[in-house]
């Protein structure tokens, strides 16, 4: 069933329900109410009948007024009243034959009885006078109230029932409507989105409720999914500039050794370097293949305690091995005491690929000039800011410096692919991190990278 | 005892390196450290106002997320000497009350500025230095040099701004 039909279902059965109950009830306990109250008034009618008729006193005058004037006359009223009877043998009288026997015996027996024919109501009893005899009163009525009003009351109900029912079902229908609107909403947006446009997003809507929730959640999975599309795109010419620095220094190095004889010691130098770069090249090869097989997802990647005041020392050794003309300054000022503090959980070689990526883009257009690093922590993550005094990048462009290959206007001079950025904030995002640049056109760039603080104890 | 520090504030990271050198300077005592920030404001004259007046809330405007963050990490890093680092509104409108300010926060010592002008935060603000160079207090001036070599107004309130300045003591 569809959900739309079954918001209405509910709600027809839940109103409707309630909306019988609620007449049934008014209807019953108001016919209720007409006949007491109709039996109540033919009982003080038959009393006053009986005292003007038995009792030739004076004050029955005053009675007689008091009923003309006070006592509404009712519809087709008879009495009957027998004047000082036998109680066994007066049901058999041939006067009473009209009236029901069972209502007789009651009369006689209990001294008050009523029924009703039709909308004819009948009501007696046994009057006694002071001189001891007693008289059998009977009264009989048309009930007017409940021959019309109780009729109209009915017709009211149903005519109201019918168009309750209509508003509950128009109701219903737009209630549902209005649930079902924003799912629909998202559902259609959703289909849009495919492999080939995957950088749209769904609105996320302005009122916090679980459709909120639900756009959001659709939204990160897609964050998600356009890191690894873009990663997995991307993979060969990540790899390829990842492993041209050491390549380059590996063959730098061997061009050297190899422009003129050296005596055996500059040899065994040359290739301890050559095999130092070697290393890096399988410890970063290992690393993007790892990126690349495990995609995005976080728990199958080998996490491990980090300490980041150490990898970032790596960090700048690396760096002044590559780019020997830029100075690195650290400040470390603002190190907490506790060295808990800076332990990240996260995967040592991916975050040192980050790190020393952000660095090297910082030494490149800087042409240089000092750069600083700096690390410090607050409550629950870990800041590094890499700042320089570089080219900067133009305010317009800022948007589009995580789009892989984008290279901003003013790097012309500077040789890159435009990947070691995109590279380094997929690795920060990995360890639900953040990065922040904020940029002055040809006064610097300073970038912030928050990590999460890992959980350890000692 | 604890020993209490006072220093202006104008809610810029870059005032913070104050802090960060005063606490650099007291980072090798044995007695546990007050910090106070001050901040120079009037209240306002308006009996309604003043009925509502929250320190809490007119911190909370003045005050920004940058601010903060720089605030916890010198927390992070002094932990174990701070005993308490407080922001405070002062309020008052002569010497004296500023006086009696010192004198009731049992205020040891404090630092200011010298080649950094703090600035007003808006038209209630008024400037705290010339309290504090009058005032009978332990005074340090302390001189920064920050790295990039022109600040643009919206570099100041970067958290780097805490880094990088190399704070010291003016003799």
């Amino acid at each position: 069933m569809k959900l739309q039909n079954k918001i209405i279902y509910i709600l027809l059965t839940a109103f409707i329900g309630y909306t019988l109950l609620f007449s049934g009830f008014i209807y019953y306990s108001i016919s209720i109410f007409a006949f007491t109250d109709f039996y109540k008034r033919l009982e003080i009618r038959a009393i006053a009948t009986a005292k003007i008729e038995l009792e030739k006193q004076k004050d029955s005058n005053v009675v007689q007024q008091l009923r003309q004037d006070y006592l509404e006359p009712l519809t087709n009223e008879q009495h009957l009243i027998l004047e000082d009877i036998n109680e066994e043998t007066v049901v058999n009288d041939p006067r009473l034959d009209k009236y029901n026997k069972s209502f007789l015996n009651e009369v006689v027996t209990e001294g008050i009885g009523t029924y009703s024919q039709q909308n004819v109501f009948i009501y007696g009893t046994i009057y006694t006078t002071p001189d001891q005899k007693n008289h059998l009163v009977i009264l009989s009525a048309e009930n007017y109230f409940i021959a019309n009003h109780l009729a109209y009351l009915r017709n009211l109900i149903f005519t109201s029932l019918a168009i309750a029912f209509l508003l509950i079902v128009v109701f219903s229908i737009m209630f549902s409507r209005k649930i079902i609107e924003p799912i629909q909403n998202i559902i259609k947006k959703t289909k849009k989105i495919g492999s080939e446009n995957l950088h749209m997003r769904l609105e996320v809507p302005e009122n916090n409720d679980s459709v909120r929730e639900l756009a959001q959640t659709f939204n990160d999975m897609l964050n998600r999914l356009e890191t690894s599309f873009e990663t997995q795109k991307n993979f060969i010419s990540n790899a390829s500039h990842e492993l041209n620095t050491p390549l380059t220094s590996i063959i730098g190095e061997a061009d050297v050794s190899l422009s003129k004889l050296r005596k055996p010691e500059d040899y065994i130098e040359s290739l301890n370097a050559i095999l130092d770069e070697a290393e890096k090249l399988q410890k970063k090869t290992q690393a993007l293949l790892l990126l690349a097989q495990t995609g995005f997802d976080g728990k199958r990647q080998k996490f491990g305690k980090v300490r980041m005041d150490q990898l970032i020392l790596d960090v700048k050794e690396t760096v002044e091995k590559i780019q020997t003309k830029n100075k690195i300054s650290l400040d470390f000022s603002l190190l907490p005491e506790n060295p808990l503090l800076l332990k990240v959980l996260g995967n040592e070689q991916l975050l040192h690929l980050a790190v020393s990526n952000i660095v090297l883009n910082a030494c490149k257009y800087s042409d240089g000039q000092t750069v600083n690093i700096a690390l410090a922590v607050m409550d629950g993550s870990i800041i590094i800011i890499v700042k320089d005094n570089g080219i900067g990048i133009p305010s317009d462009e800022i948007d589009y410096i995580y789009d892989p290959y984008f290279r901003a206007s003013n790097t012309k001079n500077h040789e890159g692919h435009g990947i070691g950025l995109p590279l380094a904030r997929n690795i920060i995002r990995i360890h639900d991190g953040e990065l922040r640049v904020s940029s002055t056109l040809n006064k610097g760039t300073t970038v912030e990278i928050h990590l999460p603080k890992g959980d350890f104890v000692l | 005892m604890a020993k209490t520090i006072l220093i202006p504030t104008d809610f810029t990271v870059e005032s913070l390196n104050l802090a960060k050198t005063a606490l650099e300077n007291n980072s090798n005592t044995t007695e546990k450290l007050r910090i106070i920030l001050v901040y120079g404001q009037w209240t306002s004259s308006s009996i309604t106002e003043l009925l509502f007046y929250s320190k809490g809330q007119i911190l909370e405007v003045l005050e920004n997320e940058e601010f903060k963050c720089s605030c916890k990490m010198l927390l992070a890093k002094y932990e174990s000497i701070i005993d308490q680092m407080s922001i405070d509104i002062f309020s008052g409108t002569n010497q004296n009350a500023f006086e009696n300010y010192l004198e009731g926060n049992k205020v040891t010592e404090a630092y200011i500025p010298r080649n950094y002008k703090l600035k007003l935060k808006n038209r209630n603000s008024f400037n705290l230095i010339p309290f504090f160079t009058k005032s009978k207090t332990q005074l340090f001036e302390v001189n920064w040099n920050t790295v990039s070599l022109e600040n643009s107004e919206n570099q100041k309130n970067e958290i780097s701004s805490l880094f990088f300045t190399h704070g010291q003591i003016a003799h």
